[in-house]
């Protein structure tokens, strides 16, 4: 789009201003929590509250040392990263096909995860997970996270294979390449950037999501997100570790997002999808 | 870049349009040389088959059950859904639903298309501001939701700290008795506007640089071309960016879960609340199921609704 | 003689042999057993004393703890699905008992109690009282064994009680007087915090009910909110907390209670004996703070506090049901029960109650030794019933709730509000 604005100062002000505004706006929650996380116990809920105060490692000691978190992050890093995997491995032929041949019904048939409340799935996969004795594994996870990254890994997909010359595919299919070998060497490479994409998003939306964990993981499967509500509980409430383990969780998808900002602002503007 | 992009967004419009007009027969059909790779759907398509349908099935016949943790399973029709009608817990959870929907799509929407403008002329620091920009969305539901705790408790949060300091009253945010769900719509937006601002900020960049160019020529600059040229070209992407968001917000859980648990009373209790404690609080297993069932009724009929606007909306 | 006496030596020690047979401890070496646990002082204090287990006996014990309702969902999810995956886990007897044994979720514990095998000679089950046992016990099954008590307490702040010259309330109608003259005393000091939060008030507010001389019950055993005396303590509590409570008290529940009262936000509070080691942590509360049982009423004489204890319960399912119960006798015992006492877990063996750790750990505080007193006293006029005679207890307690909430906010009087909770709670018998 030609925008062609009025270069004033005064416009210009304003619109550095807007910004400004709206970092803080961002920013100021997320400071406020990870600021906390460094706060003796009694100091996160002081009123006045604490804006200086003495830092202190006692909430990441308690996260650490004293429970089971890195072992719960590790995990979430398990699942998150296997339902990536898995995710994109029926992802990607899929979203292949379905560009290739324009038809939208499997696209479509991948619309019911999101259709219904994720309450719904719990009970019939707990009662299908433990009849198989599958329960509290990291397999099941991995598998019931997929149902999130798959949807999201297609549709960010999509446009990018949309987007991939169809004559270069004719000629590699005249040249003899057959379909599996065309998608990975071939059209794969090209679009790259999309699986990045693909991939980040993926890895974040499985990242963030609780209520499958909280009732299919097991003792050494919890992953950080489910970890992080025992940090409330009568008579050993801790909102400072709460606060630490808030933090902690976050840190993977905020590094993420750094990383590939640039490609995720293209990828989402084409109209990637949350899970 | 920008010629990719805009050839990516058109076709990515094709393509909801397929999506969302599953009958339609404009879409067109079958494939351009005799490579079939349709199999390729295949494990996908299983996959979600196994792994979903059947669920879905599994809850569908839940729903006509009679049936709750601990006592007798019995066969019970339709009596859950007729239940349902007459339940007022059940009305109100529809109200706050809605309510939560239609406040929400509007803010972000409006905020998001604010945004869009304002991050399409930033000049320096385009990666930072970007990253920060984004970061609310890739953030998790549960930690949003100990932020919201923390910062938002009239007693002992900072947020009132602050109003007070302001000068103004403290608020209850979550905790007031009838518009606790005002609250949830600032948090999600909070988090999501971001999210609606990139879809938006793609489709402004990939408008047809000439129809700005006659405009200027017939002198419309400033806020006619905002209102009469810039928005109505953006008709689709808003109808796109609102499809994507109601899947969610007709859904909205996490953070009511988090936070209130759809409290006070049942300030907050969205229908997707109000089966997770029927289910998983009360047990009963049956009621909560056709809950989750009309749910889903839900959010298919607004992403056929949106469909139809889609159409009417495309240029 | 000689011969005799010889003869009488011999035969005490054929007899006194095995008569002192030892359970074999490590007779199930090597296995692993899964329990569910609610995140709870007690829990909190066993995941450090189960590595001793493990190195007496060999088995290994893999501990799931969550947040309360978290728990229960996944507990209930668990169960459901009558698998083997679950070996033990906590029960909060008095809630959930009838429907839990219902739906064939305990493992009757007495033969495990009655094999003298498995179980040491020692143990003692009656040392746990009458009363404990019975709430313990259903149907004749013995489906949990008690592994602490709790209640709700009084804690007030003496230092701003001397300070505005008010009277320690010796009677419940005390209560909204001391917090009038505190309020006038001290505009800025917070002086009542209560549970708003639906399902957690009948837990804090009950004692109100029972102290006036109500009960949610009419004699004829059906819902009974709307009587003269238990609306008084209904509309006691509500009052309490709409006059003179903190803002965004209806979605208070004891975490943001305790977090007021140990920042020295308020300076009364009716809550868990659990959240004692909490409070202790905040600066200063070790010594100004003053703990009891609620007072009784003025008018009525009565004093009913609310007790309940959790429970160890085993699943039908388990196929290591003799594994669990060493693990659950061990960590039942009076020498376990009594380690624990040091994280603030009230102790419900009268043995260890009475006995030295637990004597001296009182004796360090003052304070201490309150608790322990108070937690003696609920101990002995206590009841575990807070809601209607229903199986559907959560329900019934939400709707209990729900009155209190509306006449706090203002949307209904107390009386409209209990008297409608009636006519919904008669739906649920």
């Amino acid at each position: 789009m030609q925008d062609v604005q009025l270069r004033s100062p005064v416009i210009r002000t304003l619109n550095g201003l807007q910004t400004f505004l709206l970092i803080v706006i961002i920013l100021a929650p997320i400071t406020w929590m990870v600021l906390s996380s460094f706060k003796s116990r009694v100091d996160v809920t002081r009123i006045p509250p604490a804006f200086l105060f003495t830092p202190t490692l006692d909430n990441y000691r308690e996260l650490f040392i004293r429970s089971d978190f890195l072992h719960n992050t590790l995990n979430s890093f398990i699942v998150a990263g296997g339902s990536t995997l898995l995710g994109l491995l029926l992802a990607i032929p899929a979203a292949f096909a379905i560009s290739w041949h324009r038809f939208t019904w499997p696209a479509t048939v991948t619309l019911f995860a999101r259709l219904a409340p994720g309450t719904l799935f719990l009970l019939p996969w707990f009662l299908m997970f433990s009849e198989m004795r599958l329960t509290g594994t990291h397999f099941v996870l991995i598998l019931t996270h997929a149902v999130i990254t798959m949807p999201v890994a297609l549709w960010t997909l999509l446009p990018y294979f949309d987007g991939f010359p169809r004559e270069l595919v004719e000629s590699a299919q005249m040249d003899g390449c057959r379909s599996g070998d065309l998608l990975v060497r071939i059209v794969l490479p090209v679009i790259m950037p999309g699986v990045v994409v693909a991939t980040i998003l993926s890895f974040v939306f499985s990242w963030n999501y609780f209520l499958f964990a909280l009732i299919l993981s097991g003792n050494n499967t919890k992953t950080a997100v489910v970890a992080s509500f025992n940090f409330i509980g009568e008579g050993v409430t801790n909102w400072g570790a709460l606060m630490a383990a808030a933090t902690v969780i976050a840190l993977p998808p905020l590094i993420l997002t750094f990383i590939i900002q640039r490609r995720l602002v293209a990828g989402l503007s084409m109209g990637a999808v949350k899970g | 870049m920008r010629q990719g992009t805009r050839v990516a967004w058109r076709s990515f419009s094709q393509l909801w349009q397929g999506y969302l007009m599953p009958l339609n027969a404009d879409a067109p059909q079958g494939g351009q040389s005799a490579m079939s790779v349709r199999w390729m759907v295949w494990p996908a398509v299983l996959f979600t088959v196994l792994l979903v349908v059947f669920p879905f099935a599994y809850t569908a016949v839940l729903s006509t059950q009679d049936f709750v943790f601990g006592q007798d399973r019995k066969f019970a029709g339709l009596d859950n859904y007729k239940r349902m009608f007459t339940d007022p817990e059940y009305a109100n959870a529809f109200r706050l639903t809605f309510l939560f929907f239609f406040l929400s799509l509007i803010l972000q929407l409006v905020l998001g298309t604010w945004l869009a403008f304002a991050v399409n002329r930033v000049t320096w620091f385009k990666g930072l501001i970007r990253t920060v920009l984004i970061s609310p969305f890739m953030l998790p539901p549960v930690v949003i939701g100990m932020m919201a705790i923390v910062i938002l408790d009239p007693s002992l949060g900072v947020a009132n700290y602050l109003l007070g300091q302001a000068g103004i009253a403290p608020r209850l945010f979550l905790a007031h008795p009838e518009w606790a769900i005002g609250t949830f719509v600032l948090i999600d937006a909070w988090q999501q506007t971001p999210f609606v601002a990139l879809i938006v900020l793609g489709g402004l960049q990939s408008l047809p640089g000439r129809v700005f160019e006659a405009a200027e020529v017939d002198g419309a600059y400033g806020w006619r071309r905002l209102f009469y040229i810039t928005l109505p070209l953006l008709g689709p992407t808003l109808v796109t960016a609102a499809v994507l968001r109601s899947v969610d917000l007709l859904r909205f859980f996490d953070i009511i879960y988090i936070t209130t648990r759809g409290g006070p009373g049942n300030a907050s209790t969205t229908l997707n609340i109000l089966a997770y404690n029927r289910g998983f609080e009360f047990l009963d297993i049956g009621y909560a199921s056709a809950i989750m069932i009309s749910i889903s009724v839900v959010v298919l009929g607004s992403v056929l609704t949106f469909a139809r606007l889609r159409r009417a909306v495309a240029w | 003689m000689a011969l005799a006496v010889a003869a009488g030596a011999i035969a005490g020690v054929i007899v006194a042999g095995p008569a002192s047979a030892q359970v074999d401890w490590q007779k199930y070496k090597g296995q692993e057993i899964n329990v569910l646990l609610n995140n709870h002082p007690w829990t909190q204090a066993l995941r450090d004393l189960s590595k001793e287990f493990t190195a007496k006996t060999g088995i290994n014990v893999k501990m799931d703890v969550f947040g309360e309702e978290q728990f229960r969902a996944r507990l209930t999810t668990v169960m459901q699905a009558k698998t083997g995956d679950l070996d033990g886990y906590m029960s909060l007897t008095i809630r959930e008992g009838f429907v839990f044994d219902k739906a064939g979720w305990y493992q009757d514990l007495k033969p495990f109690i009655e094999n003298k095998a498995l179980t040491e000679a020692n143990w003692n089950y009656e040392d746990f009282g009458a009363g404990l046992r019975s709430a313990h016990t259903i149907n004749g099954k013995v489906v949990t064994i008690p592994i602490n008590s709790e209640g709700p307490l009084f804690y007030w702040r003496k230092d701003i009680f001397e300070k505005c010259k008010v009277p320690e309330p010796k009677f419940l109608e005390d209560i909204p007087e001391a917090a009038k003259a505190l309020k006038a005393c001290d505009a800025n000091q917070g002086v009542w915090a209560a549970r708003g939060l639906r399902p957690q008030i009948p837990y804090g507010m009950a004692a109100f009910v029972n102290n006036m001389g109500g009960s949610f019950t009419t004699s004829e055993g059906k819902p009974g909110l709307c009587q003269e005396k238990t609306l008084a303590g209904l509309g006691m509590y509500a009052s309490l907390l709409k006059d003179y409570g903190p803002i965004g008290a209806a979605n208070h529940g004891f975490p943001q209670v305790i977090e007021l009262l140990g920042q020295g936000r308020v300076a009364m509070v009716h809550e868990s004996s659990n959240e004692f080691s909490n409070i202790m942590k905040f600066p200063g509360r070790d010594k100004d703070l003053g703990v009891k049982p609620l007072p009784p009423g003025k008018a009525s004489g009565v004093s009913k506090p609310v007790t309940i204890g959790w429970g160890v319960a085993m699943s039908p399912y388990s196929t290591k049901k003799e594994a669990t119960w060493l693990f659950w006798q061990w960590v039942t015992s009076a020498e376990i029960q009594g380690r624990l006492v040091n994280n603030g877990v009230a102790p419900p063996r009268s043995s260890v109650f009475n006995g030295e750790a637990f004597k001296k750990w009182s004796s360090e505080l003052p304070i201490r030794q309150a608790w322990a007193d108070a937690l003696v006293e609920i101990g002995k006029t206590g009841t575990g019933m807070y809601q209607t005679n229903t199986p559907r207890i959560p329900e019934s307690r939400e709707l209990i709730g729900r009155a209190i909430q509306e006449a706090l906010l203002g949307q209904k009087s107390i009386k409209d509000a209990a008297c409608a909770a009636d006519a919904d709670l008669a739906k649920l018998e």
